[in-house]
């Protein structure tokens, strides 16, 4: 006990550095980032027209005036599409019927009467990616309120009873099962290596991935003992000479 | 030959450190979409400009973005994505080669016509020629790639200010840790690796601080030559030329040159060649700034001088001025009556913004991980505080190098508080003029610091210490890369 008590007072400064390095990194990683890395969150595969950041543009949605959202990029992946909405205080959010068009595409679905499960709605994937129109109406007399975008600059617009509207409606396409981050790493890779330098492809993102894993403790937390050690070794030839 | 013996010398630990930042400079570019970072739509309208036509944007022009630029935000669904965390970027074949279609028909009309108004006209050209020149050497021509390039060179410079702060530390201690230490810390900051990832001046303004921190410490230490005083007057210079902040530089000039003079002796001849290449590079630049940006609507030097100054319709007053300074460090105190900007102060301006807000600055930490910087923060400065008490007759001894250093600080610190009360009262306090991006040229003085305070704690606990800062710059660097890739691709 004494002599293992002894060899941690003697250890070289290198090693008590190393040490508190990787409690802080141990620590640090088991206590929040690898919760983050593995819960489930859903998995956008599109955002035509993004909710807005702040405050609510609304768009009316009537008995007779179907909102039709254009342009709407639906890619393969796509399995639920997301809206947001709300009531006229004391009603009950009405059945929406929803048709979605595209060349070689069509699917109609409702969105049930108190909207259990939000305002969304589950598609088919589209074989190809494509350009879809979202049309939605109700025979609600109260009807409803959608949320839109006033001020982003997208290529999809909104349409009330026909007429062109001064926002778009936010609608954001999805998968229907979350996923971990963590699992869902390999995807984030390959969309940010196809919007970077074209020869850099999916597979270079993940040496750079690997290489920021292994390089960043290695090389912050080597340089620092590797300099220490070199510190102790001179410090003692130093004390030894005559 | 040279450089083959020169890069012998160089320490196998600041290679490795050197290796790892190369690596994360292309992950922060890697890890952003083009263009969503702050405010980069605009500085690449300036890059663009510059290198398609050899001229500046102004800021009366009549198309602010190029068509090709224009054409890339809305094709890949970029706009909606600066600023809104709910945004994402196309990641459809379908668009990308609708782009790259255009991309193929593009003509150099499309990319000459962001003539402005560009908001970025009034900064200083030097780093846009800087990008001007990766924008034009990029094989291909793709904006993309482009971008991606003009980035890289921001890393590049990234890698250098790690290079500048080992060399500062070099001439600080003796021993080679605490030179590791300051270097990781610097090279692990995050909001410095988010700004060489993107394109913007600041990472350049950082790269020339540092460099002139390190070159103005070894010129008090060693004594003024021409060649040093003609590095610290170009350091100055472009200092100037990247930005309107960059005039800051000049005390700091001023204060390093005359500490470096030691007690006129007969020989106070010897001297004057070197103040005067110092001075005459410094001044140059000061007006060919001057000439540059004097015709934009923000002011010569990019309103900074105006915005300090005051100028002639601005209001304001010392007393406000306190007031303001001293609500934004210590809170709102009544008997200095209503105060401009409260609720913005250290808080925000040195820990949130300063090592959060990446991306378009919806990259935030939890408040709960920036309440634990914050304490961390409060001990770091605590514990320097006693340290300065307890060896105050040693420190004393290097009283020329720590005024170098102290001037650095203060002369930035205090640009950005005139520069920002001066805005607060032009704008009747609904804007303010701080941002954590801002403190980045007194990084290597910051990883120094850091050094200086695990380094003059007892043996052992400074050895634990460092191996804990480290650790923390570690899992702060590989989380913020991750929370940034999540955020733009998850």
């Amino acid at each position: 006990m004494r002599r293992a008590a002894g060899i941690v007072r003697g250890a070289p400064p290198a090693a008590w550095a190393l040490l508190a390095a990787a409690v802080v990194i141990v620590a640090v990683t088991s206590h929040w980032m690898l919760p983050w890395l593995t819960r489930d969150s859903y998995v956008r595969v599109a955002t035509p027209v993004p909710p807005q950041n702040f405050g609510v543009t609304p768009i009316a949605l009537e008995r007779g005036k179907p909102v039709c959202i254009e342009d709407v990029l639906l890619p393969t992946a796509t399995q639920v599409a997301g809206l947001a909405g709300s009531v006229p205080e004391g009603h009950r959010p009405p059945t929406i019927d929803v048709t979605v068009t595209a060349p070689g595409y069509s699917h109609r679905t409702t969105i049930e009467r108190g909207w259990p499960k939000g305002l969304s709605f589950t598609l088919p994937s589209p074989s190809a990616d494509v350009l879809a129109s979202v049309c939605l109406s109700t025979k609600s007399r109260s009807g409803a309120i959608l949320n839109a975008n006033a001020g982003a600059v997208v290529r999809a617009y909104s349409t009330v009873d026909g007429e062109r509207a001064p926002a778009a409606v936010a609608i954001e396409l999805r998968r229907a099962d979350p996923q971990s981050r963590l699992s869902r790493l390999g995807t984030m890779l390959d969309r940010a290596a196809d919007l970077t330098w074209r020869p850099f492809g999916g597979g270079l993102a993940r040496v750079l991935m690997a290489l920021v894993l292994v390089l960043v403790p290695v090389g912050a937390i080597g340089a620092l003992l590797w300099t220490m050690e070199r510190d102790r070794r001179e410090t003692t030839t130093y004390h030894e000479e005559p | 030959m040279r450089l083959r013996q020169a890069l012998r010398t160089v320490p196998g630990p600041l290679w490795l450190l050197l290796a790892m930042s190369a690596v994360l400079a292309v992950a922060w570019a890697t890890v952003t979409p083009p263009l969503t970072n702050a405010d980069e739509t605009g500085h690449f309208a300036y890059v663009q400009h510059f290198a398609e036509t050899g001229k500046a944007p102004t800021d009366t022009g009549t198309q602010t973005l190029s068509t090709e630029e224009l054409a890339l935000l809305a094709q890949l669904n970029l706009s909606p994505t600066i600023n809104n965390v709910n945004g994402r970027p196309s990641f459809s074949p379908l668009d990308r080669d609708a782009f790259d279609a255009y991309e193929k028909r593009v003509g150099s009309k499309d990319r000459k016509n962001g003539d402005g108004p560009n908001q970025f006209a009034q900064n200083g050209p030097l780093y846009y020629a800087y990008g001007a020149i990766a924008y034009r050497l990029t094989p291909g021509g793709r904006i993309i790639d482009r971008i991606f390039a003009v980035r890289l060179a921001g890393g590049l410079l990234y890698v250098a200010i790690v290079l500048f702060t080992w060399l500062l530390a070099a001439e600080l201690f003796a021993q080679r840790w605490p030179r590791a230490l300051a270097a990781g810390v610097v090279a692990l900051q995050p909001k410095l690796g988010n700004a060489a990832g993107m394109v913007n001046p600041d990472i350049m303004l950082a790269f020339l601080w540092s460099a002139f921190a390190f070159l103005g410490v070894r010129t008090v230490k060693r004594g003024l030559t021409l060649r040093r005083a003609l590095g610290l007057g170009l350091l100055t210079g472009a200092s100037v030329l990247t930005h309107g902040r960059g005039l800051a530089l000049i005390p700091p000039l001023i204060v390093a040159i005359g500490l470096a003079i030691p007690k006129l002796k007969a020989d106070w001849r010897s001297y004057v060649k070197p103040v005067a290449y110092a001075g005459g590079v410094a001044f140059g630049c000061l007006v060919v700034g001057f000439l540059y940006t004097r015709a934009s609507s923000g002011g010569a030097y990019g309103g900074e001088v105006g915005q300090a100054t005051g100028g002639a319709n601005s209001g304001g007053s010392l007393r406000g001025l306190v007031a303001y300074v001293f609500n934004f460090y210590l809170g709102s105190f009544q008997a200095l009556g209503p105060v401009l900007g409260a609720g913005y102060g250290y808080r925000q301006g040195y820990i949130e913004t300063f090592f959060s807000d990446l991306g378009s600055l919806d990259v935030v930490f939890q408040p709960h991980i920036l309440d634990w910087i914050q304490i961390l923060a409060a001990f770091g400065l605590l514990t320097l505080w006693s340290q300065v008490i307890w060896f105050r007759e040693r420190l004393a001894a290097h009283w020329r190098v720590i005024a170098v250093l102290a001037v650095l600080c203060l002369s930035q610190i205090g640009l950005l508080h005139l520069a920002s009360y001066r805005d607060l009262v032009q704008s009747n306090g609904a804007g303010v003029l701080w941002s954590g991006r801002y403190l980045l040229p007194l990084i290597a003085v910051f990883g120094v610091t850091v050094a200086f305070v695990c380094s003059h704690l007892p043996r052992r606990v400074a050895a634990l210490s460092a191996g804990a800062v480290l650790g923390v710059g570690v899992v702060f660097q590989l989380a913020s890369l991750g929370l940034t890739l999540d955020r733009f691709y998850g």
